[in-house]
């Protein structure tokens, strides 16, 4: 038997990292950085997670053709 | 601001958009799918930059906005978050296209009653989207015509910003039903853009730029954390965020537009093209929040941080007028997106319900009869300012929620049946609107919370206790899957 291509075994550890990051997205900003008023505090961590998320869509939906 | 500036602006726009729209109907067809799906044919740039123009409507540039200035950053996260809460097209997206395709659905609502045997399902469904999506589409009405009377002091009326955008959203809607729909909002978000992001250039650059502007932002306390000043407590952002999450696949507006891209990589285009022009947006947003909060710091009302800011000397007179005419037509995408799904779904689960037999060309002329009377009401509804309007507007995000249930349950599990589905919607509908009317919090949640653990409870138990559908259930996951 052919092994499995490797995107397609990461595919369930990438879609499942949404929900964590998400959940890092609220609860993060309420207890790590809720003292932290500055650019590289919440606003910064909502703006990585969000082009974080992002580029696991574009890796996910490579193999979406016809 | 003067009015004739505000005048040419719209004219100019009004030709621009007419013309796209007459454009878009090489190749009209007399279907329902023709008309409402554009022919399941849509190419991936024009659904991605409708679908934005359909999302984000005129609050987003106002509210988003509004909500950073009293605030502070938590409102980045709201938006951020709903953001993230899209990547639910990427499991539903392709089962919501496949099914689309084998049983030829036009509307959400009906897929639902095909999948949970029950006509009546997709009635109810459809019928409590109306109650919920003709205010919230009245409201966006509302707040153009106070927008344009406010900048201009009163020079265009309430009344005839209103009219302007009523009119316009049933032209595009009538000209071409879908694809003239999506070739003026396509218009309307290239310019948007554009122009809202070069006024944060613009306005950053007078400020001292990026360095400085976040310097002062530092020193006001609680801007750039949650819960700040104390506005964003974790019960509210979670009542705020919650509901929004699940906006693509709980408002049929949106969730229709899964039926209509050509391919699977027209579909990709559109949910990536989505993405980034959405965290575009959000940002620039944010960003126009945060300098009203700056430079205006006593405003009487948070809602005025926008205009407020477009009618200062930070903004060039011109800039200001095309960002201004962006809002307009932000709110005419919206409204003529919400009006050809409405008509769709009264046309598709309503009136075929109940008349069985009704061939495509009727249904079709039904479909664009409904469509002005969507429009009056909404019309009507905008200059009513019942108490009522506003309640439902607010809890349409909360209230759609409440269908997130039995669209899971329609693809995950077979169990679901129609019973479960028209309870769950009734009664968890009318506890959210109860909720609302009456300004009840319960252990400090909002509404869609509450509403989405009733909806989920009686679904299930309901589902439980009647006997689903199994063949049916069964083809339709099968169909969903494969492809």
């Amino acid at each position: 038997m052919p092994e499995k291509p490797t995107r397609d075994r990461l595919t369930p550890w990438l879609l499942s990292s949404i929900p964590v990051v998400m959940i890092l997205m609220f609860a993060v900003p309420y207890t790590l950085l809720r003292e932290v008023n500055a650019w590289y505090g919440s606003f910064l961590f909502w703006s990585v997670g969000t082009v974080v998320v992002i580029g696991i869509n574009v890796v996910l939906t490579r193999e979406w053709k016809d | 601001m003067t009015s004739e500036w505000v005048w040419t602006g719209v004219a100019i726009y009004v030709v621009l958009a007419l013309v796209m729209a007459v454009l878009s109907r090489a190749g009209a067809s007399q279907s329902m799918s023709g008309y409402f799906l554009g022919s399941r044919k849509m190419g991936g740039f024009v659904s991605a930059m409708s679908y934005s123009a359909t999302t984000y409507s005129a609050f987003m540039m106002i509210g988003l906005a509004g909500l950073t200035y009293a605030g502070g950053v938590g409102a980045l996260g709201f938006e951020l978050l709903y953001l993230c809460g899209v990547t639910l097209v990427l499991i539903f997206g392709p089962r919501f296209w496949r099914v689309g395709k084998k049983y030829g659905f036009v509307t959400p609502s009906e897929m639902l009653g095909h999948r949970y045997a029950s006509k009546s399902a997709g009635a109810v469904i459809a019928l409590a989207s109306c109650i919920f999506l003709i205010p919230y589409a009245a409201v966006q009405l509302a707040g153009v015509g106070y927008l344009l009377s406010g900048m201009t002091n009163g020079a265009i009326s309430f009344t005839a910003g209103t009219v302007l955008a009523v009119v316009l959203a049933l032209v595009f809607a009538l000209v071409a039903g879908l694809r003239s729909v999506a070739w003026t909002d396509s218009l309307q978000a290239v310019v948007m853009i554009l122009g809202a992001s070069l006024v944060v250039v613009v306005v950053i650059w007078q400020l001292g730029g990026l360095d400085m502007f976040f310097d002062r932002l530092a020193e006001d306390p609680g801007a750039l954390t949650v819960p700040g000043e104390g506005y964003f407590t974790f019960s509210t952002f979670l009542g705020l965020t919650l509901p929004w999450i699940f906006f693509s696949i709980s408002n049929p507006q949106v969730s229709q537009r899964l039926f209509t891209p050509g391919s699977m990589r027209e579909m990709r285009k559109m949910l990536l093209g989505f993405l980034v022009i959405g965290f575009i947006y959000t940002l620039v947003s944010v960003f126009w929040g945060f300098t009203a909060r700056l430079e205006f710091p006593d405003l009487a009302s948070s809602d005025m941080a926008t205009p407020t800011l477009l009618g200062s000397d930070l903004v060039p007179t011109p800039l200001a007028i095309i960002v201004m005419v962006g809002v307009l037509a932000a709110c005419v995408s919206t409204i003529d997106s919400i009006m050809l799904t409405l008509s769709s779904m009264v046309t598709r689960d309503v009136y075929t319900a109940a008349r069985t037999g009704a061939g495509e060309r009727g249904q079709l002329l039904v479909g664009k009869l409904v469509l002005p009377v969507i429009a009056v009401l909404a019309y009507w509804f905008a200059h009513l300012e019942l108490d009522l309007i506003a309640v439902l507007s607010v809890s349409a995000s909360a209230g759609l929620l409440v269908m997130v249930p039995p669209i899971i349950g329609a693809f995950f599990w077979r169990r679901g049946t129609a019973a479960g589905v028209i309870s769950s919607v009734v009664i968890a509908g009318s506890l959210v609107l109860w909720l609302e009317a009456t300004s009840t919090v319960w252990l400090g949640q909002g509404s869609g919370i509450w509403g989405l653990l009733v909806a989920v409870t009686i679904f299930v138990g309901v589902s439980l206790a009647t006997s689903a559908p199994n063949r049916r259930a069964a083809d339709f996951i099968d169909a969903s899957r494969s492809g």
